[in-house]
């Protein structure tokens, strides 16, 4: 049986392609944006060699996308890709049977995505995935702070506040209503945390907010786990950060899925399947912590206060 | 120095004393303007570059103390600590140039300042209880017209006790003065930054860009910050260290120009003198030298076109020695030489001399012993003509004639010798009287007769009516006049007249003329005709005579004291005249000339 292993597995391969590799597939962009096109890049990277994709870009209009989408409602191709909000948005709006995939939207449930012809790849991880992560990245602290905004991130939260308690954390969440609310906030919650979980919202995470949260974390002698490499580099211990390219490809697995089938998976959001490390092995000094050399190694990102040190992607470097 | 070469020197001195400046004085004073130009120039530029190199590290101190304070109070500003921002600003202030220090908001309101000094005051209450910083006013108007991350610095003065802010940072040469003058200029230097914001997003962050950009009712763009007021530190430094210390560096500055202009007055002074004093020297030289004195060498003390001009001066003035000695031995031997050919010559003279006279004696003697001999001959040739020896035929009495004619002339021309050795000899007399030249041209007249009735000539005489007696010897003036007159008969042509005439002239002289209508003299022979023995070669052989006539008479004219001349026309005739002083104005100057002219006969030496 052994030796025909090798040809039933490409038996079922060629079948597989066979059935999709004349399928015609339409890429919606809201916008020229580099994470945008790199998402773009490693979805074609997933598709099969003889897949016929066409590109629409919205240059960040709605209406743009609209129109697209009226003319793919026409003469619609087997499967649309939109990445990004306005493309999902307009997809969602023109495209009722057409199956959807949509990628690179931070709040998709804020706008009533997906719809039951959409599936989309969430760009946050999963409070589990976080969790778990900032466990490996920091096993002594267990009073988790974070602060969020109840429309932009309330279910996450509370998602998280589950987690965290099955998980053995004490995650101590402040809702703020504005960034007016946050000086106020941080200065509260630091002295009951050992850890400041900074999440993907919008409300919290601003421009002028950063600085703050990276001076008051510093004072009080709490680290900051988040979500940006960015961050990181400025001081903060460590982040999952996103992948585009990463994403793109999930995303053509996802939609290979729903061209041989295209009821998989259609309504939901899938968590993204990898996430990338980055570390401030600086910071982490600051704070009395060591960084395990195995972390480091995985880590795509380290920062030791002489700009990125990066690491050569690879996908098994990555958190699943 | 002899006094005509001192007058030489001085004269362009005196000719030109308002004008004269010394080359000494303009090499001094030429190079003075220089040396202060020059130590103004870089003086100036030198402390305006230590102004503005002190000032812009001042400033760069400021800035970095600025930059500290919004490093240090970033978070601190955002929660409004105040406490905590006043504790930084009294730390920053502690910082001695530093004179106030304000946290201006995004909304340019005064969060937190204090001042030192005057600047104390400047920080008011406001009756909203919000407090107010006075320069912040000044420095929002040029926040806004350029809104950018340098630190925008100004200067700002308190002279008036409101800060006032000033066009430019640098201190204007009036300031610079009264700084020298030891006067404190109320300066400040006002720098203001912007708090810095956190760099955020690196390139490769899309979960933060997305973060930051995702909205559905605005356009998503590629990371433009929202441009909002920043939130602004402003700190003011004291410029007195400064001013102290370009106070010192301008005094420095006024020191070394002074001691580099004087060193350079004094190089100035001493290189004139190098130049000037050698060209003195040469000029006295020169002038020495213009004079005829002699110059000793002038001694080359330098070696260069001074020295070379010294040099070739020197050279010069030798050899004008060496060409003035040789000329002065050339005019000793020139002298000498002149000398002994003079007195070779005046040897040569008396030579001649005395060959003349001894050929005067010859010529006299041979003539006085040829006229004995030949008056016996004409005695007995007349005897035998007058057949007193016996008869003689009509033949024999023509050929006798013949030979009478003949010695008739021998004996004229002997006796026209006679005359003339005794005229050169000075041995003969005339006896001066008052002569009535009328009688005496009449008698001539008729002498020549015979022969211009042969020639078919008239003679005709012309007397003025006024005609004067001459002072004269009557045989001289009858013999001169009847040699020219015989002249004038013997060339004119045949059928012409010959005009004797006399007349008295202005000068108390008596002229007499005879003119001819002959061939004339050529203008060559015109000055010969008066030498004994001189023919004019148009006269030809026919003519008889052997050229005596002429010479007796202008020597026997010249015995008299006048002057014989000849006018002439060659093809038309000639015109000999003579002058004779009348008795009228021989009788006054007969007192004045008497050692020459005596009442009595006498004879009269050339």
């Amino acid at each position: 049986m052994l030796p025909f292993l090798p040809l039933f597995i490409l038996f079922c391969f060629t079948t597989l392609w066979g059935t999709v590799h004349a399928a015609e597939i339409a890429i919606l962009k809201s916008a020229d944006l580099t994470y945008y096109d790199h998402a773009i890049v490693g979805f074609k990277a997933g598709l099969p060699p003889m897949m016929k994709v066409n590109e629409y870009n919205l240059d960040s209009q709605l209406t743009r996308g609209r129109e697209i989408g009226e003319s793919l409602r026409a003469s619609p191709p087997d499967l649309v890709l939109a990445v990004g909000l306005k493309a999902a948005i307009a997809a969602k709006l023109e495209l009722f049977d057409t199956p959807v995939v949509f990628c690179m939207v931070l709040n998709p449930e804020a706008y009533s995505l997906p719809t039951s012809n959409m599936t989309g790849i969430a760009v946050r991880a999963p409070p589990v995935t976080q969790l778990a992560a900032l466990r490996s990245l920091m096993p002594n602290r267990h009073r988790i702070g974070v602060l969020y905004d109840e429309e932009q991130t309330g279910a996450f939260v509370r998602e998280a506040i589950n987690v965290a308690s099955h998980q053995g954390f004490e995650l101590v969440s402040v809702a703020v209503r504005g960034q007016e609310d946050i000086p106020r906030a941080v200065s509260r919650l630091l002295p009951k945390i050992d850890v400041l979980w900074l999440i993907q919202d919008q409300v919290v995470v601003s421009e002028s907010a950063i600085p703050f949260f990276l001076e008051s974390s510093l004072n009080a002698k709490v680290p900051i786990f988040t979500f940006s490499s960015t961050l990181v580099q400025q001081g903060a211990v460590g982040a999952l950060v996103l992948d585009p390219w990463t994403v793109g490809q999930q995303a053509a697995r996802l939609s290979l899925a729903r061209l041989r089938d295209p009821g998989t998976s259609a309504g939901i959001i899938e968590a993204p399947d990898r996430s990338q490390w980055a570390l401030n092995v600086k910071s982490a000094e600051s704070f009395g912590m060591t960084l395990s050399p195995e972390l480091i190694r995985l880590a795509g990102q380290v920062f030791s206060g002489e700009g990125p040190r990066t690491h050569k992607l690879d996908p098994s470097d990555q958190i699943p | 120095m002899t006094p005509s070469s001192r007058s030489m020197v001085d004269l362009p001195m005196l000719t030109y004393s308002q004008l004269f400046i010394t080359l000494r004085t303009k090499l001094v004073f030429c190079t003075a303007v220089i040396l202060v130009i020059a130590c103004l120039l870089l003086g100036w530029l030198f402390v305006q570059q230590q102004v503005r190199s002190t000032a812009e590290s001042s400033v760069q101190s400021g800035t970095l103390l600025a930059q500290h304070l919004a490093h240090m109070g970033r978070s601190s500003m955002m929660d409004r600590n105040i406490p905590r921002l006043n504790q930084l600003i009294q730390e920053i202030l502690a910082v001695n140039p530093v004179a106030y220090v304000a946290i201006i908001s995004s909304r340019g309101e005064l969060q937190a300042g204090f001042g030192k000094g005057v600047w104390e005051d400047q920080f008011s209450q406001q009756a909203t209880g919000q407090r107010q910083f006075a320069a912040t006013q000044l420095i929002q108007s040029r926040l806004l017209a350029g809104l950018t991350s340098e630190p925008l610095v100004s200067a700002i003065d308190l002279n008036t006790g409101e800060p006032v802010l000033r066009p430019k940072l640098e201190l204007t040469p009036g300031e610079l003065m009264s700084l020298v003058g030891g006067a404190e200029l109320p300066i400040f230097y006002d720098i203001t930054i912007h708090v810095p914001r956190y760099p955020l997003l690196s390139l490769w962050d899309p979960a933060l860009q997305l973060t930051f950009e995702e909205r559905l009712d605005e356009p998503q763009v590629n990371m433009t910050p929202t441009p909002m007021a920043p939130t602004l530190v402003q700190i003011g430094l004291s410029t007195s260290h400064l001013q102290h210390g370009l106070r010192r560096l301008l005094w420095q500055a006024v020191l070394i120009t002074l001691n580099t202009l004087a060193g350079g007055l004094c190089i100035a002074v001493l290189l004139a003198r190098r130049i000037t004093i050698p060209l003195q020297s040469l000029t006295l030289a020169a002038t020495k030298l213009a004079g005829g004195e002699t110059v000793p060498a002038l001694d080359i003390q330098t070696r260069d076109e001074i020295g070379t001009l010294t040099g070739v001066f020197n050279n010069m003035a030798t050899r004008l020695h060496a060409r003035e000695r040789e000329l002065r031995e050339l005019a000793h031997t020139l002298e000498d030489r002149v000398k002994a050919r003079t007195e070779e010559l005046a040897a040569a003279n008396s030579r001649l001399q005395e060959i003349d006279r001894r050929k005067s004696i010859f010529v006299s003697t041979a003539s006085h012993e040829l006229r004995t001999p030949l008056t016996s001959m004409k005695v007995h040739l007349a005897n035998l003509r007058d057949g007193i020896d016996g008869a003689v035929s009509d033949e024999q009495r023509r050929s006798l004639a013949r030979v009478e004619a003949n010695l008739s002339r021998l004996q004229l021309l002997i006796d026209d010798l006679l005359d003339l050795s005794q005229i050169e000899m000075g041995h003969t007399a005339i006896h001066v009287k008052p002569v009535a030249v009328g009688t005496v041209i009449a008698k001539a007249v008729e002498d020549v007769y015979p022969m211009a009735s042969e020639r078919r000539v008239n003679v005709m005489i012309t007397l003025a009516s006024d005609l004067p007696e001459v002072s004269a010897d009557p045989d001289k003036l009858y013999q001169i006049t009847l040699n020219l007159l015989h002249n004038a008969v013997k060339f004119t042509r045949s059928d012409t007249p010959v005009d004797v005439s006399a007349a008295p002239l202005s000068d108390g002289t008596v002229q007499i003329s005879v003119s001819d209508a002959g061939p004339g003299i050529a203008l060559e022979d015109a000055e010969k005709i008066f030498q004994p023995f001189y023919r004019v070669s148009t006269t030809g052989k026919k003519s008889k005579g052997v050229g005596l006539g002429l010479a007796i008479a202008k020597l026997l004219v010249e015995l008299h004291h006048g002057r014989l001349w000849v006018e002439t026309v060659p093809g038309y005739g000639s015109r000999f005249s003579f002058t004779l002083r009348s008795i009228e104005t021989r009788r006054p100057a007969t007192a004045q000339a008497l050692p020459l002219i005596s009442p009595s006969p006498h004879t009269v030496r050339p």
